[in-house]
């Protein structure tokens, strides 16, 4: 692999915002594991790649340069393709993106099956969404000074008026239709699913990626104690740093976009005025915690000491660096990030993506692709 | 006075001859099952008695085996384990006849520790690299301990036919092994996951004090290291050299050549390599292809030339040989054959069969390829791909399905014409 041509030299990576971080993209190559992706300065999308050395620093190349570095697998060039379609690169966006390919089977039948049972439930969690928020909107109501119905009550057709009642009211107040909220509700319903309605809401997938993290390190910091390799050591120092940051931040965002649902009727209001700026806040967890939920299944998937070794070497590269944005939310967030710039270096053997083994590990990142629908 | 009927005993003496004589015979997988009955009875007699004459046989097929405290207990010298009447004591060997005997005399001596371990490994097997890694973590240190300090052989050990005088030396030999048994390990492990370079500072405090310990012992972890770990003997090498007393240099430097002359005479022998990469799993073949091609790199860079460069090139000849054949044979009867013989659409369950299949013949493949016969692998590979494509035509595969199989034995250039041909 040559390291000397502009395109495909390492550089240092140090992104300004979580959109310049780019999004994990689940590709199944070895080599590629880890990759982000984020618009690109001319056309398409750009590839930030970890390097493969287990070095520091990242490669940062278009596709079409892809083939200095490796072969990727079908599903990574179809994957490509897809990305180069999307209108925005997000981590909601991408996640589409990674479904619709494995139910081509691209990734196998195990990440098909997933990922149709994936597009199932999240339905389903779409449509409790939407029930839980109309029925905070219906408690809302009842609870105003000129509710137009008493408390609630447990019968279903008197539920049902209630709805119907609450529609009424909460339309003739914003000055929108009973369709307008309808739709409304529908919408927010998408962007608040991915980490639930009300404070403590532990079911929805962003706070369960928040609560494997948690766990994954904690199983490190106790695992890291028993290591005698300085290099190791350190970096087992870096990743427990920068998911402590990120913990630290997620509980907050997540508290912060989970809250938006304490008002029901203000948040209507604000979705009225300025979708964007309700979508952002919706998106924050979801971009602070991507790229995580890969890490954890690496961790998880090292069954002992050698394991865990390789687990940590690996891990390291893929650490997501903090954008410097999030310094303003939480101090030394930045300070992290040095300790991943200036960490030690624990040598990978060369070929171990693209040599015999490599075999192995497109199937492992095809069962994390089935375990991560 | 009435006399003891003699046909039970005899009988069963009997019985035992003859279903030995019968194993003989069977074929691979079912001596694996065989293996795994004979392992769920608790009765180590039983087990010696059927499986002693099919080790030799078994011990390639690496079939995973009920975890027990003997088994746990001499996990680290698995590749230098003999029967008794190969084992020499001046050779870094662990005579198999040992294991009861020593097992008995640490398992007494742990006391309640050893319930502790076999509570902990009940129903476990050697495949699960997990518990092997806690347990061996609680036992072998704790076996170190006894080994070392014991002095006298036991009762027992007239049962193994081993001499009186062997057993202390052997003993402190293990304890040296066994004091660095989860090292070892883990160097291993690395080898088998191929994700890290060989660690010099784990080899070096692997061999700290190992000559002082038992010079037996410093050539075991030599041999252990050469077999399981071929990339990190070049350290041993590196720290031999490094060492300031006299005594220890000459003792790892005996050490590191009787490794590796005994290593290439067991290399040299008719089959070696057929009974290595032959017998194991299709799942385990790269694996050990890897490992085998790494040692025989280590062997042809030992720089005190002790195996004659044309020996070394019979024994890349034999490698070669013996890959190319499991090859051929595991993609015949793993792919070809299968997907001609289906008459109806692969259920997911076979699909995803041919696909671990196909896969680890690629693992084979690629770690054979830099031995030769290149040309031999791409016809034989393009072969299974036009069997795959025939599915494909017969419905016998998915679309779907006949494209994965194509990328896993074609590339993913092949698979992705296959794709947009689907497509348009």
């Amino acid at each position: 692999m040559s390291s000397g041509s502009s395109t495909s030299s390492v550089r240092q990576y140090h992104p300004a915002t979580f959109l310049e971080r780019g999004v994990a993209i689940p590709f199944t190559t070895p080599l590629l594991y880890g990759t982000r992706a984020r618009p690109g300065q001319r056309n398409g999308a750009e590839l930030i790649i970890p390097n493969p050395s287990g070095g520091r620093g990242v490669y940062i190349m278009s596709w079409a340069s892809m083939a200095q570095l490796c072969t990727p697998t079908l599903h990574d060039r179809i994957f490509n393709e897809q990305i180069a379609l999307l209108p925005s690169v997000t981590p909601a966006s991408i996640r589409r993106v990674a479904r619709k390919i494995a139910l081509e089977g691209l990734a196998g039948d195990q990440a098909m099956e997933a990922a149709d049972a994936a597009i199932a439930a999240e339905a389903t969690d779409r449509t409790v969404t939407n029930y839980e928020l109309l029925m905070r909107l219906v408690d809302q109501v009842a609870a105003s000074p000129n509710a137009p119905f008493s408390a609630r009550g447990h019968d279903t057709r008197d539920a049902a008026r209630r709805a119907r009642l609450t529609a009424d009211f909460v339309s003739r107040l914003l000055g929108r239709s009973p369709d307008w909220l309808a739709t409304a509700l529908e919408q927010l319903a998408d962007i608040i699913t991915p980490f639930g309605t009300g404070t403590n809401d532990a079911r929805a997938r962003l706070p369960r990626v928040a609560a494997r993290l948690r766990g994954v390190r904690k199983e490190l910091a106790n695992w890291s104690e028993a290591q005698v390799e300085e290099g190791l050591i350190e970096h087992c120092r870096v990743i427990l740093a920068l998911a402590d940051v990120t913990l630290a931040l997620a509980d907050d965002v997540l508290k912060q976009a989970q809250e938006l649902t304490g008002d029901v009727i203000e948040l209507l209001r604000q979705w009225d005025a300025n979708q964007d700026s309700i979508a952002e806040r919706a998106a924050r967890p979801d971009w602070l915690l991507d790229g995580w939920e890969q890490i954890s299944l690496i961790w998880s998937h090292a069954r002992d000491d050698a394991a865990r070794r390789a687990a940590v070497a690996e891990i390291v590269a893929l650490t997501p660096v903090m954008p410097k944005e999030v310094d303003g939310w939480l101090g030394g967030a930045e300070a992290a990030n040095d300790i991943l710039r200036f960490r030690r270096l624990v040598p990978l053997n060369e070929d171990w993506r693209t040599g015999a083994v490599a075999f192995k590990l497109v199937a492992r990142n095809e069962t994390f692709r089935a375990l991560a629908a | 006075m009435k006399t003891a009927p003699p046909a039970a005993p005899s009988a069963s003496a009997a019985d035992m001859r003859l279903l030995r004589q019968a194993l003989t015979h069977v074929d691979d997988d079912k001596l694996r099952r065989i293996a795994a009955v004979v392992d769920s009875t608790a009765d180590p007699a039983v087990n010696m008695a059927v499986l002693e004459p099919l080790r030799a046989r078994l011990g390639p097929l690496h079939p995973p085996r009920l975890l027990r405290l003997p088994r746990l207990l001499f996990l680290p010298f698995d590749p230098i384990m003999v029967e008794a009447k190969a084992w020499r004591a001046e050779e870094p060997l662990v005579p198999r006849s040992a294991v009861m005997p020593v097992t008995d005399l640490v398992r007494t001596a742990l006391g309640t520790d050893a319930a502790e371990i076999e509570a902990l490994i009940a129903g476990r097997d050697t495949a699960d690299v997990e518990v092997v890694a806690q347990a061996g973590g609680m036992l072998w240190p704790k076996a170190a301990a006894v080994a070392a300090s014991a002095s006298t052989p036991p009762p027992a050990w007239a049962e193994s036919g081993l001499p009186g005088a062997a057993f202390q030396p052997l003993l402190l030999g293990m304890a040296t092994v066994w004091r660095r048994a989860v090292r070892l390990r883990v160097l291993a492990r690395d080898r088998l996951l191929d994700a890290m370079k060989a660690s010099q500072k784990m080899v070096e405090e692997l061999l700290a004090d190992t000559p002082a310990e038992s010079p037996l012992g410093c050539a075991m972890i030599a041999r252990l290291i050469l077999l399981q770990a071929p990339s990190a003997a070049p350290f041993v090498r590196l720290f031999a050299n490094a060492a300031t007393n006299r005594a220890d240099q000459a003792i790892l430097h005996k050490a590191l050549v009787q490794s590796v002359t005994c290593v290439a005479a067991s290399l040299d022998q008719t089959d070696a390599f057929w009974e290595r990469i032959g017998k194991a799993p299709l799942e385990d073949a790269g694996d050990v292809a890897r490992g085998l091609v790494s040692l025989l790199t280590q062997l042809e860079e030992d720089p005190g030339g002790h195996v004659p460069p044309p020996r070394l090139l019979a024994m890349r000849d034999g490698l070669n040989r013996a890959c190319l054949a499991r090859f051929a044979d595991g993609l015949n009867n793993g792919v070809t054959a299968p997907l001609q013989q289906a008459s109806e659409p692969l259920s997911a369950a076979s699909q995803g069969a041919l696909e671990d299949t196909a896969r680890d013949l690629r693992m084979l493949e690629t770690a054979a390829r830099p031995l030769g016969g290149g040309g031999e692998y791409d016809a034989l590979l393009e072969a299974a791909t036009r069997a795959v494509h025939d599915g494909g035509v017969r419905g016998t595969l998915s679309r779907m399905g006949e494209i994965r199989l194509t990328e896993i034995l074609a590339g993913p250039e092949a698979a992705l014409s296959l794709y947009r041909a689907g497509a348009s």
